[in-house]
């Protein structure tokens, strides 16, 4: 199908970006265009204005700053996948963006695109949630306002972002040295939506016990889920047992709702196998690193 | 999976059978309806008797809902209105009739609705019931709604979700409302009604 007539502008920078916002608060942002021109050809979506974003090159970078990397909202995944930075200091997130889609999609969409749609079972989400992130917000009268990725995510398709507001750049912390991360994801094929999937990033101590773990799903919820597994931190070593009675009582508390993709019940048992084989893999690299 | 049809096999009884004659018509399946239950509970500090009150308000429903544009009572507890709903890059301008039915008072209602927008179409069936405990009123709500036209794809992927949100931010709402209403009637001296 083809999409509904709308009217085009090209922002140059961000200044101008915010005054053309401004003025149409009804236009749509167009940055990738991975998610939102397949929902306009289907006419879901039906903005009257896009307006460009890909000459904005301000919003377009990956540097380092004394405790997180700063990444600009309209880096592309390829550019995450790529950057040495990311691999050396945030190894989970760069492992994480090579599941997302296709070469094709990974070429063209952006982080910042991702985060705003907020399809429930997006990779980038649930590793950003599972790292900490923040994300920058300005608005056209220039004024900044941070806001925790958990906090931002509304529910499916709906973020804390206000019509004349932009995301600007996505905080993450970089996490301790020796940490050892994991992520899974289980899918009907390599790229389609994802079933569920999960992220664990964690620090071990020299007796083999976890001093911390931050773990959190996708495609469970109708946003990204950080799981609290707080009674496996300051515990002894990592056993079966533990783990077990871990995965038991998170699968008490989720209640995931049938899809496309998968029943509810299915999600469920997929979200047990995850946390367990997540966990284990993160506590191996975090032990032998 | 039903057959095709006989008749048409009747109508055209020479045209050669193609490998799609036993799937069944194209048309039929865009036009079948997408099913989907959203069933909850809200509480609310306040008597069963002023939220029923304020369940029966046609002012108070439209200032709740969330997107409202405009309304107009066609008879008793069936009214048209306009609503506004945009979630991420969905939005659109929607048109519906709602009846409330089966009243039993300050005990249970039937809502029957239906809407039509640039994306879809929807018919509603819901049940509203209250159950008073310890000055706390329990609103249990069960919907089901039959969703037709592009937005059907999305109906499997998301918009139970969605629906939920709007849901509570509706009822949301009215706890505001209700909440406004009992500082008012202090101020201007007025017991409350007890039950």
């Amino acid at each position: 199908m083809k999409p509904c007539a709308f009217s085009y502008v090209k922002a140059s920078s961000l200044d101008n970006l915010l005054a053309i916002l401004s003025d149409n608060s009804d236009a749509k942002i167009l940055a990738g265009g991975q998610s939102l021109v397949p929902m306009m050809n289907m006419r879901l979506a039906r903005p009257e204005m896009l307006i460009d974003i890909n000459d904005v090159t301000e919003l377009r970078f990956i540097t380092e700053e004394q405790d997180h990397i700063r990444v600009g909202a309209l880096t592309r995944y390829n550019e995450i996948i790529e950057s040495d930075l990311i691999k050396a200091k945030i190894p989970l997130l760069s492992d994480v963006t090579e599941y997302i889609g296709y070469i094709a999609i990974r070429n063209r969409g952006t982080i910042g695109g991702s985060l705003v749609h907020n399809d429930p079972s997006a990779e980038i989400g649930v590793a950003l949630v599972c790292l900490g992130a923040e994300v920058v917000l300005v608005n056209s009268d220039a004024e900044e306002r941070v806001v925790p990725l958990d906090q931002f995510f509304i529910t499916t398709y709906l973020t804390d972002i206000a019509p004349d507001e932009i995301l600007r750049e996505i905080r993450i912390p970089i996490p301790a040295a020796h940490s050892g991360h994991a992520f899974k994801e289980v899918s009907r094929r390599v790229g389609d939506f994802a079933m569920a999937n999960a992220a664990a990033l964690m620090q071990v101590g020299t007796g083999g016990e976890i001093t911390s773990l931050s773990f959190s799903f996708g495609g469970i919820g109708d946003v990204p889920m950080q799981i609290d597994l707080n009674a496996l931190v300051d515990n002894g070593p990592l056993v079966e047992e533990k783990l077990d009675q871990a995965v038991t009582k998170v699968l008490r508390e989720i209640d995931p709702e049938s899809d496309n993709v998968a029943s509810g019940d299915y999600k469920k048992q997929l979200a047990g196998v995850l946390l367990k084989q997540v966990v284990s893999e993160a506590y191996d690299r975090a032990t032998n690193s | 999976m039903p057959e095709k049809p006989k008749e048409s096999a009747k109508q055209h009884p020479k045209k050669r059978r193609s490998k799609f004659d036993f799937a069944r018509p194209r048309k039929e399946i865009r036009k079948e309806k997408k099913r989907m239950n959203v069933t909850g509970e809200y509480i609310l500090e306040c008597s069963k008797e002023r939220t029923w009150r304020a369940l029966n308000d046609p002012q108070v429903l439209s200032r709740c809902t969330p997107g409202f544009q405009s309304m107009n009572v066609v008879a008793p507890d069936h009214y048209e209105g306009v609503v506004k709903v945009g979630i991420g890059s969905i939005s659109g301008t929607y048109k519906g009739e709602m009846k409330l039915s089966d009243k039993v008072d300050q005990e249970k209602y039937t809502i029957i609705g239906e809407g039509a927008g640039p994306i879809g179409i929807m018919n509603v069936t819901g049940n509203i019931e209250l159950q008073e405990l310890d000055a706390l009123t329990t609103i249990v709500y069960s919907f089901e709604a039959r969703i037709g036209g592009a937005v059907k794809g999305l109906a499997q992927r998301g918009l139970i979700p969605i629906a939920k949100y709007l849901i509570k931010q509706f009822f949301g709402s009215l706890a505001e409302e209700l909440a406004a209403e009992k500082i008012e009637n202090r101020s201007a001296h007025i017991p409350e009604t007890s039950t």
